[in-house]
């Protein structure tokens, strides 16, 4: 799969659908290519490095991307999952608003895998920010051991523990 | 009462027991960390008093290729035995050589029956930890500082993140880096 080039064209305004609809498309084939596959924490895949070097390309125009994606039911909530993880991980600075807004956004997910990874995410960010977004999940959360990992990752953004 | 100890990813984990007609039962997603190779699974020996369970956590850790959480699960070493599942010590493969002859369990000739009845008994009796990725990191910086990790046989890309490439570092520098971790700097 190719990556087209995307920085001199994000100068012309009429151009932005056409990037956004090659960018989409492109995030989009790569999400669905990895269904089913089996990832492991901690360890890089075609996935991760794919995605992280797409995040780094496209910096903070793959929020609204990734933000319809992640709307998106058809997409597996395990590789939802684990790209949230790695947009905790991943180190750019030019995207970083982004993951941090991707993430704070996936606390609310309907699927108790993808808020796992935004909490694992977030506790990779380690930014205190997230702080009220993890208190507001904590409080809606049903799921006693999911809601106690996201107040162990709370614990560690106040408390720096 | 000693345990063993195998990786998993917790979120494959959760949720209630599903009952089958009655049956005990487990979420089929645990079975993905369960895979076998060879029709074995690998484990590690966890002692009573849990006192080589972070040298295991590093020696694992040290195989990956970034700083992640560790989720695990630990439940009673006799557990295999109710299933009539055969347990080998064998090598394992980590930067830590001691944690590898003493620690390391394959359960092997392993058959499908096998692994779902684990998997259910596990579900049920086991106990799932996580370790968060920021304490990964801690400990395995203290880790490194120790001279249980072979440095050249910790994974290269989590090698360079560490700052331990090959050689292992001076007592000094080793020293620097556990005050670093310990004061968070």
């Amino acid at each position: 799969m190719e990556v087209t080039g995307v920085s001199p064209l994000l100068s012309s305004a009429s151009t932005l659908p056409i990037i956004d609809i090659q960018a989409h498309s492109t995030f989009d084939s790569l999400f669905r290519s990895v269904r089913g596959s089996r990832f492991e924490d901690g360890m890089e895949s075609y996935f991760s490095k794919y995605l992280t070097s797409l995040v780094q390309r496209y910096g903070p125009f793959s929020k609204d991307i990734l933000a319809q994606i992640f709307e998106d039911r058809t997409i597996s909530s395990e590789v939802l999952s684990e790209a949230l993880r790695w947009f905790g991980q991943m180190e750019d600075g030019s995207s970083y608003e982004a993951r941090l807004w991707l993430l704070e956004k996936g606390l609310s997910s309907p699927s108790p895998t993808v808020r796992d990874g935004a909490s694992l995410g977030l506790a990779s960010l380690d930014d205190p920010r997230a702080a009220r977004y993890l208190e507001a999940a904590i409080m809606s959360e049903q799921i006693a051991d999911l809601r106690q990992d996201m107040e162990d990752v709370l614990a560690q953004l106040t408390h720096g523990r | 009462v000693s345990s063993l100890l195998v990786l998993i990813r917790r979120s494959r984990w959760r949720g209630t027991a599903p009952d089958f007609h009655g049956i005990p039962d487990a979420p089929a997603d645990c079975l993905a960390d369960l895979e076998t190779e060879d029709n074995e699974l690998s484990s590690w020996y966890v002692d009573d008093e849990k006192t080589n369970l972070n040298r295991i956590l590093m020696a694992l850790a040290a195989n990956r290729d970034s700083y992640s959480n560790i989720d695990y699960v630990t439940f009673d070493f006799a557990v295999p035995q109710k299933f009539k599942i055969t347990m080998r010590n064998t090598p394992g493969e980590t930067a830590d050589s001691h944690a590898n002859r003493s620690w390391h369990y394959d359960l092997s000739s392993l058959s499908a029956r096998q692994v779902v009845e684990l998997a259910v008994d596990i579900f049920s009796s086991g106990s799932i930890v996580r370790v968060l990725p920021k304490e990964v990191q801690k400990r395995l910086v203290e880790a490194c500082a120790s001279d249980n990790l072979d440095h050249s046989k910790i994974n290269k890309k989590l090698a360079i993140k560490l700052g331990v490439s090959g050689k292992p570092k001076s007592a000094w520098t080793r020293m620097c880096d556990a005050i670093k971790v310990r004061f968070g700097q």
